[in-house]
């Protein structure tokens, strides 16, 4: 039955156990003619035959076989169509024309025309460019069979283009791997929240869960850095040595300066498998915990060009998300173990520091002393010292470190200790100042620092009092009536001249002499509690409270409740350190 | 398809395909464009892919309208698989092809 009239070429493509078959249907013209070579050139290349001579040799021949076709279709006949049926077998291609014309006398033996014909040569041609060839006229129909050898192309053909049956079946494989992913998704935050739990450390966690993203993922090797100390550095890496880069340092630069995934995409090499070559696809990805860059991922494959899908960027996303959380987990815990390790040591300072302090001393040739230190911090750079001398009575230093904290706390220490071995001086104040000033200087010079000091001497066997200030608050003495007499800085404190001579003041004992040396933390207007404003509310308050003659330790616990000191229950903290040392004459 | 004329040379160009298709227009436009005074024909086959049975009778028939007035007639720059269909034919022979 021959196939219905047809205005428009169609065609199409089939698959057997003994070949492949491709069909063309078109009207018979010359139009449709060129349409069927190029159609049938396509086929061809489609089923991977590359090679350019037999896709022009097919060409030529559907040309040559359809236009026969045409030129003995009838002109009087109602136009009918023509088709091509080419069929690929394992050791030939067969296609045949099949017209519905008149037809003509196939020759036996097609031979070239004269040289200067201008037709006659297509029979010829087919007969030349074919190893078999056939012509049935039937009643209604003719058949042109062409043959040629054919030897199946290496590699193995590609697959036909899809057809719409084959695009929805693509379709319904991506929503399948689309919730495949979610899946995995899902799968992976409780695989790593398992293996969060069975890693010590955060490189054996990271090195368990790239092994696991780079299964999931079909990735060949993969790389993982976290920032530590400022640096991106590596952490864990699967199918690579831990540092190598599974693509580049400008592909990764350019991941963390855009904060976008970046796609390894190289033109396959010679060795596909070796480490040392780029992987052939895969991604570079950036995660960061708000503006922090937290740490960079990287994924390739060597075995395929193809790129992560969107399922598998999903998932390491998910992966990345989860590692930024434990990451910062664990630094958070970091941090307050070091916080807790901080302040046990600041305590072990602070017991150090306070052990320092003298204690209670009983009274020397008539002299006695009293003495406080509270540091704004858990310690400080204030400190007192006073030292008993040979039943003559005391020799005291009071000095406030610049600063506060630890380091005013360590030089706090060393000065102690520098005036405590000058054993020899402290019956001179002035020279012990200026050789604790000449020791000290190197160090406080380093490091920037100073120290302000206030020595004394009270000598009651010979009542006299000799006071050297380096830089430090007045040193108030103050007799039964209230008189006072404040030995004033005179020179600069302790750190600022290498070499500095001092002078010292001294001041005759009197029955009831009361002596008050104190840092500046009693007149710092930023401490939040009641305190003096000035140095002479000092000296006025001191004035007032010695005419009634107390005890040193009464003018200690005076002060405190006058400065409203820790020991009461709600005291607000210090701003700066208080010190004071009172000394009582009688 | 292009035409254009110097030095007494009609030199056609820019055509893809010579086939059953358009060879009768190709041989109409070369009489039409083979004034008196041109003296030679030049089918430049740099772009030409494809040619036919029914292409190589137009080539003959350009020939042979350039030998009426003794001029010459030359293929310039065919590529390999037209090259192939003349050589197949033979008609490589009476051509002249320059490459």
């Amino acid at each position: 039955m021959p196939p219905p009239p047809a205005q428009h070429a169609s065609q199409g493509s089939s698959r057997s156990t003994t070949g492949i078959a491709w069909l063309w249907n078109g009207p018979c013209n010359l139009h449709a003619v060129r349409e069927a070579g190029t159609g049938l050139r396509s086929f061809l290349a489609s089923q991977g035959i590359s090679d350019e001579q037999e896709l022009a040799t097919w060409e030529l021949l559907i040309s040559e076989a359809g236009n026969n076709a045409v030129e003995y279709a009838s002109p009087s006949a109602t136009p009918r169509s023509w088709d091509v049926r080419a069929f690929i077998f394992p050791d030939k291609i067969s296609v045949a024309v099949h017209d519905h014309t008149d037809g003509f006398e196939w020759p036996d033996s097609p031979q070239l025309p004269d040289d200067y014909a201008e037709s006659g040569r297509g029979l010829f041609l087919i007969h030349s460019l074919t190893s078999h060839r056939s012509y049935l006229r039937l009643p209604h129909e003719n058949i042109l069979t062409l043959e040629r050898p054919f030897s199946p192309p290496t590699p193995p053909p590609t697959p036909p283009p899809p057809d719409p049956a084959h695009s929805l079946e693509a379709t319904l494989d991506g929503m399948t791997e689309e919730l495949a992913s979610c899946y995995e998704s899902l799968s992976a935050i409780f695989h790593f929240t398992a293996e969060s739990r069975q890693s010590s450390t955060l490189a054996e966690f990271a090195e368990r869960l790239l092994r696991h993203l780079v299964t999931v993922t079909r990735s060949d090797t993969g790389t993982l850095s976290i920032v530590a100390n400022s640096e991106l550095t590596p952490l864990a890496s699967i199918g690579c040595p831990l540092g190598a880069s599974v693509s580049s340092p400008d592909l990764e630069n350019a991941a963390i300066l855009s904060r976008q995934d970046q796609w390894i995409e190289h033109p396959p090499h010679p060795h596909p498998s070796s480490p040392d070559s780029p992987a052939l696809a895969g991604l570079v990805h950036p995660f960061y915990s708000g503006d922090e860059l937290m740490g960079l991922i990287s994924l390739g494959r060597y075995s395929s060009p193809t790129p992560l899908n969107a399922g598998e960027v999903s998932i390491v996303h998910t992966f990345a998300e989860f590692l930024n959380q434990e990451a910062l987990s664990r630094r958070h815990a970091e941090a307050a173990i070091a916080a807790s390790v901080a302040r046990r040591e600041f305590e072990l300072a602070a017991t150090i520091q306070k052990s320092l302090e003298p204690r209670a001393q009983a009274p020397v040739a008539g002299v006695s002393a009293a003495g406080h230190c509270e540091s704004a911090l858990t310690i400080g750079g204030d400190f007192y010292d006073i030292i008993p001398w040979n039943n003559m009575g005391f020799f005291f230093v009071i000095a406030d470190v610049m600063g506060k904290g630890v380091a005013a706390s360590m030089m706090a220490a060393v000065t102690r200790s520098v005036f405590r071995s000058m054993h020899e001086l402290h019956q001179s104040p002035a020279r012990a100042v200026a050789r604790a000033a000449s020791q000290l200087y190197d160090d406080f010079d380093r490091l920037e620092m100073f120290v302000t000091v206030a020595v004394g001497f009270v000598d009651n066997r010979s009542r006299l009092i000799r006071i050297a200030n380096a830089g430090h608050c007045p040193v108030i003495v103050a007799d039964a009536s209230g008189n006072l007499v404040e030995v004033m800085p005179s020179h600069p404190p302790i750190g600022i001249l290498r070499s500095p001579d001092f002078d010292e003041t001294g001041i005759p004992i009197t029955k009831g002499t009361r002596i008050l040396a104190y840092t500046d933390g009693l007149t710092d207007p930023r401490n939040s509690r009641p305190s003096f404003s000035e140095p002479s509310d000092v000296s006025s308050w001191m004035a007032d409270i010695c005419r009634s003659q107390p005890s040193a330790a009464d003018i200690r616990e005076q002060l405190l409740k006058r400065l409203a000191s820790s020991s009461a229950p709600d005291a607000p903290a210090l701003a700066d350190d208080q010190t004071f040392l009172v000394l009582a004459c009688d | 398809m292009k035409t254009s004329t110097a030095n007494s040379i009609l030199t056609i160009s820019s055509l893809r395909e010579l086939t059953a298709g358009t060879a009768a227009e190709v041989k109409n436009q070369v009489r039409l464009r083979f004034t008196p005074g041109l003296t030679a024909i030049d089918f430049d086959c740099t772009d030409l892919e494809f040619l036919d049975s029914s292409g190589l009778g137009a080539l003959i028939s350009i020939q042979k309208l350039a030998h009426e007035r003794q001029g010459l007639f030359r293929l310039l720059s065919p590529r390999p698989g037209i090259m192939q269909v003349l050589e197949l034919t033979r008609l490589h022979r009476i051509f002249e092809i320059v490459a």
